[in-house]
């Protein structure tokens, strides 16, 4: 998900985002300063763009280590090789070269996903990737808002 | 377990949870649209 260009749709589309994690909620607080400082704030920079005073003011960040929200919309657990195929190990690569930190510990098999709900409460956008570096692209997002 | 993965067009799967910043989030109440991610491992 590339952030400026989604949290910008949030903002046009008056839109929310919730971020869901099967860490505990610990676990998760603990994480968002690290996720702020290691991806938010170089995407930014990358794009030669100032980081907004509260980049999430529209999101929310909710803990699930019960998984029973992952399992409600079908994020089950991976196969082996699809986590650790050749397009995540590139990634993994990347993300050395680049000095962004990587960390596994915890389940590297639990799968992600993205949605969208429009504003009647249907879906408008469904999305679980093939690997962590499947997701959805911007523009898909922002059409999947409006 | 058998899992079943929500489709384009389906009523979104409700659920109700305590936000980190002690919000209750209900999705049938929550303010739409909302794009919804869910993270692989925190890294």
């Amino acid at each position: 998900m590339r952030l400026p260009t989604v949290m910008n749709a949030l903002t046009a589309y008056d839109a929310q985002l919730l971020v869901f994690s099967f860490a505990t909620e610990e676990r998760l607080r603990q994480w968002l300063p690290f996720f702020h400082r290691q991806f938010l704030e170089p995407a930014y920079a990358e794009r030669g763009l100032a980081l907004p005073p509260d980049p999430f003011e529209r999101m929310r960040f909710l803990a699930d280590p019960s998984r029973a929200v992952y399992h409600a919309y079908g994020l089950g657990r991976n196969a082996v090789w699809r986590v650790y195929g050749p397009r995540i190990l590139w990634q993994y690569a990347r993300w050395g070269v680049q000095g962004k930190p990587i960390q596994i510990n915890d389940d590297a098999l639990q799968r992600g996903g993205d949605f969208v709900v429009g504003r009647d409460g249907r879906l408008t956008l469904t999305h679980t990737g093939r690997d962590q570096s499947d997701r959805p692209s911007p523009q898909q997002i922002i059409e999947a808002l409006g | 377990m058998r899992l079943t993965f929500p489709r384009v067009g389906e009523p979104a799967p409700d659920f109700a949870l305590i936000a980190i910043d002690g919000a209750h989030v209900h999705l049938a109440d929550y303010p739409k649209p909302v794009a919804l991610v869910f993270l692989r491992h925190l890294g």
